[in-house]
C-alpha cells in the first residue's frame, strides 16, 4: 500500500494506492491521524487506486471518520473501484462516510 | 605470534645491515683504489721526472756534439762542466765511432766521474777495454736511439747501485736516411737517491713501496737482500706462486694498476697499486695491508654491528613484552569463548587498568557475555509467556468453539429440517459466529455474522454479540427489530469502532416462511429444489455496533420443501488465491449450484474443499463461516 499526501487549500487529499486490509490497516490509520494532529481538518480519500478494503480497513476509516468530526472536520471519499463500492454499499458506509465520484467534486468548487 | 615478529624484525635488520655494509664497503674500496692508484702514480711520476732530467743531459750534450768543432780540449772542458754541476750525475763518458774523432784514432772516449777528490778523467778507449762491444755503446749504436742500461753494480763506483743512460749523437753531413752514428753519449745515474725515495715512501702503517725493474728485478724494497739479487719471477718459482708471476707481469705490462694480491708477496694479505716510470719502463709498487686499508670500514663496521645489536636486542626485548602483553589476553579471551560455547556465561575477561585495543576487546567481550545471558534469559520469559498465552489461546479457542453449537445432527428429533455449520478462524480465535436455536417450538433462529478483524479482540466482541442476539431475539419479534436493539447495544461505548455483519433468520416450521434481517452481511445463496442458485435479496441495513440510529428493514420469503439456504462470512468469497485472485461470488454460486441435493454437512464440507484447493498455498486471510440450512417440510402433525 502507497499512500500520497496531497495538501490543498479546501482539504488534504489522500490518495491510496493498493489494499487496506490487517496488513496496512495500521498505517493508513496512523497517517491520517498524524494529519488530524497537524491540523487538517476536510480529509478526502482518494481511492481511485484502492483495490480492496477489509473489514480492517474499514474499520480504520470509521476510526479516521470519527476523529475528524471531534475535531469539527470531515473524512469524505471519492473515486471508488467497483470491489470497493460493492462493499462500502453491502456496510452501509455511504450513510457514514460522504462519498464522492470524483475528486474535484470532493474538493468542491475552488 | 612473539617469535614471527622477533624474525620479522631481525631478518629486517640483518638484511639492511648486510647491504648497508656491502655499499660501504664497496664505496670505501673503490676510494681506496683510486687514491692508491693516484698515489703510485704520483711518485712515480716523481722518479720519472729525476730520471727524466738526466736524460736531458745527455741529449744537451749530444745536441752540443752534433754542432761544432770539438777538440780533446774543448770536450774535456764540457765533459768536466757537466759532471761537476750536476750532483746527481755520477758519470758521464762520450764514446766515439771508430775513427770518428779524429780519423787517425780508432777509438776515443773521454769518460769523467765523480771521485772523493772531486771530477776525475779517465779514457775508456784502451787496449784491455773494448767498448765497441759494450751493451752501453752497442745496443743503442744498433737501435740508433737512447737506451737506459738495466741497473748494475758497479765495483769502480763503490759499489753503488747504478744505471746508464745511453744516447746516440749523429754525423749531421750524412744524409737524412742513413744517418750516420758519430758517437754514444752517456750518463751515469747512481739509484741511490731514487731508492731512498721509495724507501721512504709512507704506505698506511705497516705498507711500504718498492721498485722493480723492467725485468722485474727489485731496485728498492724493505728486503734489502732481494735488491738486485731476487726479481719478482725469481720469487714466484721459489715460493712456487704462480700468482706472482702474474702479478710481475702485470706490473711491467700495464700503466697503472690496483690489485688485490693477498699475502702472495710475504706478509699479510694486502692490495698493490702500481705505476710505471715511463722513460725506463720500471715500475712502482705500493703494498697496502687490507685491514690497514679498510681500518675505516672495519671500524664503521662494527660501530654498525653494536648498535645494531643492541638495536635488535631492544626491538626483542619490547617486542616480546607487546606480544606477551596482547597474547596472554587474547589466550584468557579463547579460554572464555570456549566457556561460553559451553553455555557458561559467566566470564569476566576485562583487563583492569587498560584503555588500548586489548583492553577494549576484553570490555566487550565481557558485555557481550553478559548481553547474552540477559537476552537469554528474556527469551526464556518471553518464551515461557508465549508458551502460556499460547495454552491459553488454546483454551480460549476451546472456549470459543463451546460458544458456537457443533453438536451435528444439531436437531435430530425434528425432521423439518437439516442444519450444518462450519467456522474455521484465520487465528487460534476467530470473529465470525454462526448460531442456531430454536425460539419456540415452531421457529428456528439462525444467525451468521462477522466481526470487524480477527483474533482475540474480535472473538470478543463476537461473544457479547452472539448472546446479545440470543437474548433479544427472545423478546422482539422481527428481525429488524432484533438488529435494532442488538446494534443499540453494541453502539454504545464504542470507542474502538468495531463493528460486526449480521444475517439474521427466523424459519417458521409451521409455514416454511423465512423472515430474515441484514447488518451489512453478504447475501445467503439460496439453492432451488429444481437446480437454480440466487443470492437472496436483502432489504439493507449497515454494518452493527457503529451508528445508534441505524434503520434495518426485514423481509420474507417462503421456502419451497427442499430450498437449501448456504449463508456465509466474507472469508468465504473474499478468500485470495497465492497470485491474489479472490474466490468471488460468482465462483461461490458455481460452486454451490449443484449441490442443492446434498446432504448439509456434505455441502459445507464441499464447498470448504473448493476453497482450500483455490486458495491452496495463501494462508487464510479471514475467518471462514459456512452454513447450509435445508428446509426439508413443513411440520407434519
Amino acid at each position: 500500500m502507497r499512500i500520497d499526501v496531497d495538501k490543498h487549500e479546501a482539504a488534504v487529499i489522500v490518495s491510496v494506492d493498493g489494499r487496506i486490509d490487517t496488513v496496512s490497516a495500521q498505517e493508513f490509520q496512523d497517517k491520517v491521524e498524524e494529519l488530524l494532529d497537524e491540523g487538517a481538518k476536510m480529509i478526502v480519500l482518494d481511492f481511485e487506486k484502492l483495490q480492496y478494503v477489509s473489514s480492517a480497513g474499514l474499520r480504520s476509516i470509521l476510526v479516521a471518520a470519527r476523529k475528524a468530526k471531534s475535531r469539527g472536520g470531515a473524512v469524505s471519499c471519492c473515486s471508488l473501484q467497483t470491489m470497493v463500492r460493492k462493499v462500502f454499499d453491502l456496510s452501509g458506509f455511504t450513510s457514514m462516510i460522504t462519498v464522492f465520484d470524483s475528486r474535484q467534486q470532493a474538493l468542491g468548487p475552488e | 605470534m612473539t617469535l614471527l615478529v622477533l624474525l620479522g624484525a631481525t631478518a629486517v635488520f640483518a638484511f639492511i645491515l648486510a647491504y648497508g655494509n656491502y655499499i660501504i664497503h664497496e664505496i670505501i674500496r673503490s676510494d681506496a683504489e683510486t687514491g692508491a692508484k693516484y698515489r703510485a702514480e704520483s711518485v712515480a711520476s716523481k722518479m720519472d721526472a729525476e730520471l727524466r732530467s738526466v736524460a736531458e743531459i745527455a741529449e744537451t750534450v749530444a745536441y752540443a756534439l752534433q754542432y761544432g768543432d770539438w777538440n780533446e780540449e774543448t770536450m774535456n772542458a764540457l765533459m768536466f762542466r757537466v759532471v761537476g754541476n750536476n750532483e746527481q750525475l755520477y758519470g758521464s763518458a762520450v764514446a766515439f765511432e771508430e775513427h770518428a774523432f779524429r780519423p787517425e784514432l780508432r777509438a776515443y772516449a773521454p769518460y769523467f766521474y765523480r771521485s772523493g777528490s772531486g771530477v776525475t778523467y779517465e779514457q775508456l778507449a784502451s787496449s784491455s777495454y773494448n767498448y765497441f762491444v759494450k751493451d752501453w755503446y752497442f745496443i743503442p749504436r744498433e737501435m740508433k736511439s737512447p737506451v737506459w742500461s738495466a741497473p748494475y753494480f758497479d765495483e769502480g763506483g763503490g759499489n753503488a747501485l747504478m744505471t746508464t743512460f745511453s744516447l746516440p749523437f749523429f754525423d749531421l753531413r750524412s744524409p737524412g736516411e742513413t744517418r750516420k752514428i758519430k758517437g754514444i753519449v752517456t750518463v751515469d745515474l747512481t739509484l741511490d737517491g731514487l731508492t731512498q725515495k721509495v724507501e721512504a715512501v709512507r704506505v698506511k702503517k705497516t705498507g711500504y713501496a718498492f721498485l722493480v725493474s723492467d725485468q722485474g728485478q727489485f731496485l728498492a724494497h724493505p728486503q734489502k737482500d732481494w735488491i738486485m739479487r731476487e726479481s719478482i719471477f725469481s720469487l714466484a718459482e721459489e715460493w712456487n706462486r704462480p700468482r706472482l708471476r702474474e702479478i710481475g707481469r702485470q706490473m711491467l705490462r700495464e700503466r697503472m694498476g690496483f690489485l688485490d694480491i693477498g699475502d702472495v708477496l710475504g706478509g699479510k694479505a694486502s692490495f698493490l697499486a702500481f705505476a710505471r716510470l715511463p722513460s725506463t719502463g720500471w715500475s712502482l709498487g705500493l703494498v697496502f695491508p687490507e685491514d690497514e686499508l679498510f681500518a675505516e670500514v672495519n671500524s664503521l663496521n662494527r660501530t654498525i654491528m653494536l648498535q645494531a645489536l643492541v638495536g635488535v636486542g631492544l626491538l626483542l626485548g619490547v617486542s616480546f613484552l607487546v606480544a606477551r602483553s596482547i597474547a596472554r589476553p587474547l589466550r584468557r579471551m579463547a579460554q572464555a569463548t570456549r566457556r561460553v560455547a559451553e553455555g557458561d556465561l559467566e566470564i569476566d575477561v576485562t583487563e583492569p587498568g587498560r584503555q588500548d585495543e586489548v583492553g577494549q576487546l576484553g570490555q566487550a567481550f565481557t558485555r557481550m557475555a553478559q548481553d547474552l545471558k540477559n537476552y537469554i534469559r528474556e527469551l526464556t520469559e518471553t518464551t515461557a509467556a508465549k508458551q502460556r498465552i499460547e495454552s491459553e489461546l488454546s483454551i480460549a479457542a476451546r472456549i470459543q468453539k463451546s460458544m458456537l453449537p457443533s453438536r451435528f445432527p444439531a436437531f435430530p428429533e425434528r425432521d423439518e429440517f437439516d442444519i450444518h455449520a462450519v467456522m474455521r478462524p484465520a487465528k487460534e480465535v476467530g470473529g465470525d459466529l454462526y448460531d442456531f436455536f430454536l425460539l419456540d417450538d415452531n421457529r428456528l433462529c439462525m444467525v451468521v455474522g462477522d466481526v470487524s478483524g480477527k483474533g482475540v479482540p474480535a472473538a470478543l466482541f463476537m461473544a457479547v454479540t452472539k448472546y446479545l442476539i440470543e437474548a433479544t431475539s427472545g423478546s422482539e419479534e422481527l428481525p429488524d427489530e432484533v438488529l435494532s436493539r442488538v446494534n443499540g447495544q453494541l453502539a454504545r461505548n464504542n470507542e474502538s469502532c468495531m463493528f460486526v455483519t449480521i444475517f439474521l433468520g427466523i424459519l417458521n416450521l409451521t409455514t416454511g416462511e423465512l423472515v430474515y434481517a441484514s447488518g451489512g452481511h453478504n447475501p445467503p445463496l439460496l439453492l432451488s429444489p429444481e437446480g437454480e442458485a440466487d443470492f437472496l435479496a436483502t432489504p439493507g441495513g449497515p454494518i452493527v455496533g457503529v451508528m445508534d440510529d441505524a434503520v434495518f428493514g426485514t423481509d420474507k420469503l417462503a421456502l419451497k420443501p427442499g430450498s437449501v439456504l448456504l449463508a456465509y462470512s466474507d472469508g468465504v468469497t473474499e478468500a485470495f488465491s497465492a497470485d491474489g485472485e479472490a474466490f468471488s461470488e460468482e465462483r461461490l454460486h458455481r460452486v454451490a449450484q449443484p449441490l442443492w441435493k446434498k446432504p448439509v454437512e456434505e455441502i459445507t464440507d464441499l464447498v470448504m474443499n473448493e476453497i482450500d484447493s483455490f486458495c491452496d498455498g495463501a494462508p487464510q486471510a479471514d475467518d471462514i463461516t459456512i452454513l447450509a440450512l435445508r428446509f426439508d417440510h413443513a411440520t407434519r402433525r
